[in-house]
């Protein structure tokens, strides 16, 4: 336990001496690691760390949906588009805002990453919003939010490895998250609007004038066939979720060449934009896998989930313990370790408390995600960060009004399973 | 105290009826002399890591998947071969013989581990939204394979081997994008393909897959005598029983999903007969493949072992 | 000093060409996969072991250095970026040297496991036998030029805010 804090100290040392996370978190995790099992054993986690980290085809969504957006972004589709969306909702305090929300819930049900979502947000929302005057810190914050919708409407890793660990209905689960999906959206929105009104950061557009909004809308076209072809390419069985990313590539790029809107320069910006956030993701992963073990072989977390399978405390009590748990995890590892440490003990534990599986499942993935926009790492902010040169200290101050949102969230999930389980219930019959 | 590590989760049959249950039995019988601190999940190391660990000392023991160390372990790789075994127990017999002495058991201790036993998952089945039958139902369909034999063995029927990592073969199969998996039953519930299946045959074998036990040789050899003797008596006992109540399990399973309306059904002779022609190239592939000078002498004994 | 500034920036800029070509051959052979698989029925076998395997390591790695030269790399900023003295040379160390040693021992490890790998001819056995060895390789590299960039800016002053300055 002694050493257990003494290299969380290092860790918060390192990063506040402006080491990069990655760095940091590998090299807190490499010392842990030979204090617990000696310099020997601890250099050879290293030998395949970074191998068996990229060497998942599970990620090529990562770089092939980002380059996605960067090559829309280039060719100017994705700024005519929200133009058009301008046109409309652009009189309304905070209405690109919204409309950025919007656009996050119709990525997220083709997109199962939290990350791939939050950067292709990044590359193509996010300067819409710069160049209408709206605060980088509200832009910034709301791009990291949305992305983690991906994660909660179907389809989605997280709630797929949960359903492989835990043995759960994945249908169920899909169909599960769509309700707390929209119910996030929705009150994401309602911070936008109470921000809207109270601050400056998202000032109002030009005021409404029909003709024009039907003349501008001719520019979601390219943007709305992309979609139809991406998610029909997935639902008609054509294409995997991950595969359907290069389709999507390929779909940007015929229309960008279509409308001759991209240089050279910008498809090269392009490719280097979207290396550059996969490289940035993946080392992060990479190290924070090494932290991660260092974690596995402290027992720490498994003596605190044993701790709380044994104990008679009331079940209320216990469940808040374990997301708890789940969200302090969350402050210094990915969604996947978590769930791979957590699950075997966590949800033995909410089964013999007579929790209803698929809203467990819906319940962890919602806290899982929240950790997704905490720091010390926050993957979701360091992709917008990376993505828009946005610092990361403001795009936490701007996460935190839609964190407390994300919570009450969380918080009506919890007391109310309904909400959750009335839409599977409904399939079932 | 032993470092275990372990790819499966603790909540895996595998787990429940075997690992879980050696290191209970060894820490027991041994009065804790052996204890063990299990690393389920790949927390310690990923799958194809596992060997390493153990040789690099990272962890003292694991539970290997051999398919996963083709590269080190090739002999032991002929258990993934299509139309051997054909029940858990039967497979489990043979491999714990070939582990016992051999090339098999050789393979190990030259790679630095003492192998202490080893068991087979139920052998692979397919599953499909139509009953197939003959290698002619199997032309040009989207058959998800994980790995080279498999990818051969859907190739010598006719098929397509398509890899696709497993959390999305449930999305793929529900959509259409595959025709058929071949998927051991006892991890279909986990991956609740049931759902998406209507039909799920019995009592084929398009492949297998084996879990070995290993200890490091250089602590494995410290030991004492009667704690090493204990522990591979345990591991005998504990082979066979997860291979039982493996195959018991399937059949509970199988009678489940009868329950759901799948059809669960048997292939008839004559198409056991054609699936099985057909897919002796896969095995000649294999000898071929591998290039040792004993893996025909290995598939040999193999075959003779899983032949009654 | 400056030829070196200069080899070191010309090889990280290959690399990072490297990863982008790696980049699109995944976008092309993924789409090549499903359009021969959906006309023809005639799958590109090779396509999923060569991105797990050789392709998506490649562009994860190969760039490691030119994005931390860019600034990539997130860090956290509420400290400022100098501090005077005794403090700054301590955050110069942190930040730069220790990481280099982090790295340098990650370039070690994982490179004598590609070179083992490869002396051996291990072999992932797929659609095609695929020499593992060269699929580890790009590790090594990736962090060995990126150990070289973090010696190189922590010897040399400046440099550090014109290369942060152009993203
Ligand atoms: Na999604
Ligand atoms: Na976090």
């Amino acid at each position: 336990m002694l050493t257990f804090t003494v290299i969380l100290i290092l860790l918060a040392t390192l990063m506040a001496f402006r080491m990069p996370i990655a760095f940091a978190m590998g090299i807190a995790g490499f010392v842990g690691l030979s204090v617990q099992l000696g310099l020997r054993p601890a250099l050879a986690v290293l030998e395949r760390t970074f191998f068996d980290t990229s060497s998942s085809f599970i990620l090529v969504a990562i770089p092939l949906f980002i380059l996605m957006a960067e090559l829309l972004t280039a060719g100017d589709v994705t700024r005519r588009a929200i133009v058009a969306c301008q046109s409309w909702i652009g009189h309304v305090k905070g209405g690109l805002a919204m409309a950025t929300v919007a656009a996050s819930v119709l990525l997220a049900a083709l997109v199962g990453s939290s990350t791939a979502s939050t950067a292709a947000m990044a590359a193509s929302a996010f300067p819409e919003m710069r160049s209408h005057r709206y605060s980088d810190r509200l832009s910034a914050a709301v791009v990291s939010v949305g992305g983690t919708l991906a994660v909660v409407v179907p389809p989605s890793i997280v709630l797929v490895v949960y359903g492989v660990l835990t043995e759960t209905s994945i249908g169920k689960l899909f169909i599960a998250g769509i309700v707390p999906g929209l119910l996030t959206a929705c009150g994401l929105a309602l911070v936008i609007k109470l921000i809207a009104h109270t601050t400056d950061q998202a000032p109002k557009g030009d005021p409404f004038q029909l003709g024009k909004a039907v003349r501008n809308s001719r520019h979601v076209i390219p943007m709305a066939l992309l979609m139809v072809a991406v998610i029909g390419a997935i639902y008609g069985g054509i294409a995997s979720p991950s595969e359907a990313a290069a389709l999507g590539v390929m779909g940007s790029l015929i229309i960008v060449l279509f409308q001759r809107t991209l240089t050279f320069a910008a498809l090269n910006r392009s490719f280097s934009g979207s290396i550059r956030a996969t490289v940035m993701i993946v080392t992060i992963v990479a190290c924070s896998a090494i932290f991660a073990n260092y974690l596995a072989f402290t027992r720490i977390t498994h003596g605190l989930l044993e701790f709380v399978a044994t104990t008679d405390m009331p079940r209320e009590v216990i469940m808040g313990i374990i997301i708890l748990a789940l969200l302090v995890m969350g402050m210094f590892m990915d969604q996947l370790a978590i769930l791979s440490l957590a699950m075997p003990l966590a949800f033995p534990t909410a089964m013999a408390l007579d929790y209803n599986p698929v809203w467990f499942g819906i319940v962890v993935t919602k806290t899982v995600e929240i950790g997704l926009l905490t720091p010390p790492l926050g993957l979701n902010a360091y992709v917008a960060s990376a993505q828009t040169g946005v610092p990361l200290r403001t795009i936490f101050r701007g996460i935190v009004p839609f964190l407390l949102m994300e919570i009450l969230v969380l918080a009506i999930l919890l007391l109310f399973p309904s909400i959750t389980l009335w839409l599977p219930s409904l399939m079932l019959n | 105290t032993l470092r275990l590590g372990d790819f499966q989760s603790t909540s895996h049959i595998v787990s429940v009826e075997g690992t879980t249950k050696w290191m209970a039995a060894v820490e027991e019988a041994t009065g804790g002399a052996i204890k063990f601190e299990h690393f389920p999940s790949q927390q310690a190391a990923k799958s194809k890591a596992q060997l390493d660990a153990v040789n690099n000392g990272i962890l003292d023991a694991a539970l290997l998947g051999a398919l996963y160390h083709a590269e080190a372990l090739p002999l032991n790789s002929v258990v993934g071969l299509p139309g051997y075994y054909s029940s858990a127990v039967q497979g489990t017999e043979a491999v714990q013989q070939m582990l016992a002495e051999g090339p098999l058991r050789e393979e190990l201790l030259a790679s630095g581990v003492t192998p202490i036993f080893g068991f087979v998952l139920p052998p692979y089945q397919v599953l499909a939204k139509a009953r197939l039958g003959l290698p002619a139902d199997w032309d040009a369909l989207d058959v998800r394979t994980s790995g080279s034999t498999q990818a051969l063995t859907a190739r010598a029927l006719g098929g397509v081997g398509i890899s696709i990592p497993g959390p999305e073969v449930y999305t793929a199969v529900e959509r259409g994008r595959l025709d058929a998996v071949l998927f051991p039953l006892a991890s279909v519930p986990g991956y609740k393909l049931n759902e998406v299946v209507s039909h799920i045959s019995t009592n084929a074998s398009f492949g297998g897959y084996s879990f070995i036990m290993v200890v490091r040789s250089d602590l494995f050899d410290g030991l004492g005598d009667d704690v090493k003797a204990e522990m591979l008596r345990l591991g005998k006992e504990t082979a066979m029983h997860v291979a039982q109540a493996q195959d018991a399990s399937v059949s509970t399973l199988l009678e489940q999903w009868k329950a759901e309306g799948i059809d669960t059904y048997a292939f008839t002779q004559d198409e056991l007969d054609a699936i099985g022609e057909a897919l002796t190239a896969v095995s000649s592939d294999w000898v071929e493949r591998i290039g040792h000078d004993q893996a025909a002498a290995v598939l040999e004994s193999y075959r003779s072992l899983t032949s009654n | 000093m400056t030829i070196f500034s200069t080899l070191l920036s010309k090889l990280e800029d290959t690399l990072h060409i490297a990863g982008c070509l790696c980049l699109i051959a995944v976008a092309a052979l993924i789409n090549a996969d499903i359009l021969l698989r959906l006309f023809f029925n005639e799958p590109v076998q090779i396509q999923f072991e060569l991105t797990e395997l050789y392709l998506m390591p490649a562009l994860a790695t190969l760039s490691l250095s030119r994005v931390f030269r860019e600034g990539g790399h997130l860090a956290l900023d509420f400290m400022p970026e100098h501090l005077p003295g005794m403090a700054g040379r301590i955050a110069v160390i942190l930040r730069l040297l220790l990481p280099a040693a982090f790295f340098a021992a990650i370039t070690y490890m994982s490179g004598k496991f590609a070179l083992r790998a490869i002396a051996h001819g291990d072999i992932e056995y797929g659609v095609i036998d695929w020499p593992l060895g060269w699929a580890y390789a790009v590790v090594p590299l990736g962090c060995g030029v990126l150990v070289l960039r973090l010696i190189h800016d922590a010897f040399s002053k400046g440099t550090d805010d014109q290369t942060q300055s152009h993203i």
